[in-house]
């Protein structure tokens, strides 16, 4: 659906050049919620932004359903970004327009006629679910309805692809999870590609089936998410996962644990099906130790869970040892944290 | 009671004058509205990061509503008594003030207009460009309604301003309440045609001021 090759931005500053954009290569497949994660500065909104051309590229290409946008100039290009929906972190309303105009303005960039336009208005309301407040103006809408109006606004010429650029960075948890689950059902209902641009863990954890992650400039990583969960290669991954699945800062929480007289202190990390079993009690039954959860934490992702358990296995050496053993082969990572 | 408060006034002449004042001013601030967001649109989509970046045309546009906003009225309309006798035959009466009213007011509101175009969201901008709009419509459904409130107010200051203009037009014969404030109150010794004058300008500006704030916050949903 969407791929990019080689795909440079280069910004020109008075003293030197910065890259804000580097050697991106990405593949993202039809029907995909695909999230690309970084911190701010990583340069993911220059990349997002290079989708539907909003920042052309200093080099590589950019292909949307087979078509090299990079190619494209003028009424062509217009009419390509009508297949490209996009939502912004603060919403981009016409404040001047009520709801049905916000949603009616890409129809009338389009050349809808008036009736089919009202038609299309009405569906979109009721698909983001803000039925009776058509006439209402933005700055009377909270921040997850303004949302829904961007969202409406962005599916009103059917686009193929959604990009969704921080787009729940400026709502508070509870709109966030309802803006996500508006997100996921549209993806499902409708089939769309979605692109997904944020800094937080959570919304990849949320909906996304893909992942990307991005520092400086660069793809790092990328793969199923429940993969780069698992196995995370580079520290900057390794960081966003920390935000969900582990601890706030497992070093300093293991601290104050003591020493156990006997047995050990492990760090379990479950990952897909195995978050999803009773392995602990199962182990206890298998295996002649006690086990003592100290912290644990646990997070759902679209394809599965995946979470890390501080526990001190009580038991005899020799029972420990077998303790470790089973725990291996039910599929969870068991690592021995020493603490002195 | 206003014959003995008002011995001098010629009702007939004041509201005569009044006529030329409202038409003076009404024309103008028509052709001032239009001109000046033609001016400020040229200035704004000239300027650096927008459609027409332009640097050269940017200044040519810039150096233009700079000199003519800075030319002292009295002075401009002299200066331009050989474009109107050109184009209009004559340098008096009220139509020949029409000229010097509009391309005196005309960059000083498009500096409004280029002001209040700044102010538009440029996130809206890119929206609206992300949804395929073209450079038309986004200036016609985007930059337009989306700073139309400081568009009036800004036309409201103008038209004031301009109120004030045609009192100075009075010296190319334009006629209006200045000019009869000027000749017949001042120059005749009747001070109480001077006030009934300023009176009725006052008036003319509160109505006008009174409508504008109107306009305004009707358009407003901020």
């Amino acid at each position: 659906m969407i791929r990019l090759k080689q795909l440079e931005k280069v910004f020109q500053t008075k003293t030197q050049n910065v890259a804000a954009v580097q050697n991106v290569e990405l593949s993202i497949e039809e029907g995909e919620i695909f999230g690309i994660i970084g911190y701010s500065g990583a340069g993911k909104s220059t990349l997002v932004r290079m989708l539907n051309m909003l920042e052309p590229p200093t080099s590589g290409s950019v292909e949307v359903s087979g078509q090299d946008l990079t190619k494209l100039r003028g009424q062509k290009l217009r009419e390509a970004r009508q297949d490209i929906g996009m939502i912004f972190q603060h919403f981009n309303l016409l404040w001047s327009r009520t709801v049905a105009e916000n949603i009616a303005f890409p129809l009338e960039v389009a050349g809808v006629d008036k009736a089919e336009r009202e038609t299309r208005v009405h569906e979109l309301v009721g698909l983001v679910g803000l039925e009776g407040r058509e006439s209402a103006y933005p700055s009377q809408l909270s921040g997850g309805q303004k949302q829904r109006v961007g969202i409406a606004r962005a599916l009103a010429n059917r686009p193929k692809v959604l990009l969704c650029d921080e787009a729940t960075s400026a709502l508070d948890p509870e709109t966030t999870d309802s803006i996500l689950q508006l997100i996921t059902n549209i993806n499902q209902e409708l089939g769309l590609t979605v692109v997904m641009i944020t800094h937080e863990m959570h919304v990849i954890r949320k909906v996304c089936h893909k992942v990307a992650v991005m520092e400086n400039g660069g793809v790092v990583e990328q793969g199923p998410v429940l993969d780069v969960f698992q196995r995370p290669q580079q520290e900057v991954t390794k960081g966003f996962v920390k935000q969900i699945a582990a601890p706030d800062d497992e070093q300093a929480e293991a601290e104050g644990i003591a020493p156990p007289e006997r047995g050990q202190l492990a760090r379990l990390s479950f990952v897909g099906a195995s978050a999803g079993e009773p392995v602990v009690s199962r182990l206890i039954r298998t295996v002649e130790v006690d086990v003592n959860i100290l912290q644990g934490r646990l997070a759902t992702t679209v394809e599965g869970s995946y979470g890390t358990m501080l526990v001190h296995i009580d038991g005899t050496a020799k029972a420990v040892e077998e303790a470790f053993q089973y725990l291996e082969k039910a599929g969870v990572e068991a690592e021995v944290v020493r603490v002195d | 009671m206003i014959k003995t408060l008002f011995p001098n006034v010629d009702w007939m002449d004041m509201w005569e004058a009044t006529e030329e004042t409202i038409y003076m001013t009404g024309v103008s601030v028509i052709a001032t509205f239009i001109l000046g967001i033609l001016l400020g649109l040229m200035l704004y989509l000239t300027s650096r990061g927008n459609f027409w970046e332009n640097k050269g045309l940017h200044q040519l546009v810039g150096a233009y509503v700079n000199i003519t906003r800075s030319i002292p009225f009295i002075i401009l309309i002299i200066l331009l008594i050989p474009l109107s006798e050109w184009l209009l035959g004559t340098f008096l009466g009220p139509t020949a003030a029409l000229l010097a009213l509009i391309v005196g007011a005309a960059p000083f509101y498009a500096r409004l207009v280029e002001i209040g175009l700044r102010e538009v969201d440029h996130g809206v901008v890119q929206a609206a460009e992300a949804m395929g709009a073209s450079q038309r419509q986004i200036i016609w459904k985007v930059l337009l309604p989306e700073s139309m409130p400081a568009l009036v107010s800004g036309i409201t200051v103008t038209s004031i301003a301009l109120v004030s203009y045609t009192a100075m037009a009075g010296v190319i014969g334009a006629g209006g309440l200045g000019d009869l404030a000027f000749r017949e109150g001042f120059q005749r010794g009747n001070p109480d045609i001077t006030i009934t004058s300023t009176i009725l300008i006052l008036i003319l500006v509160f109505i006008m001021q009174w409508i504008g704030d109107w306009v305004t916050n009707r358009l407003d949903k901020r």
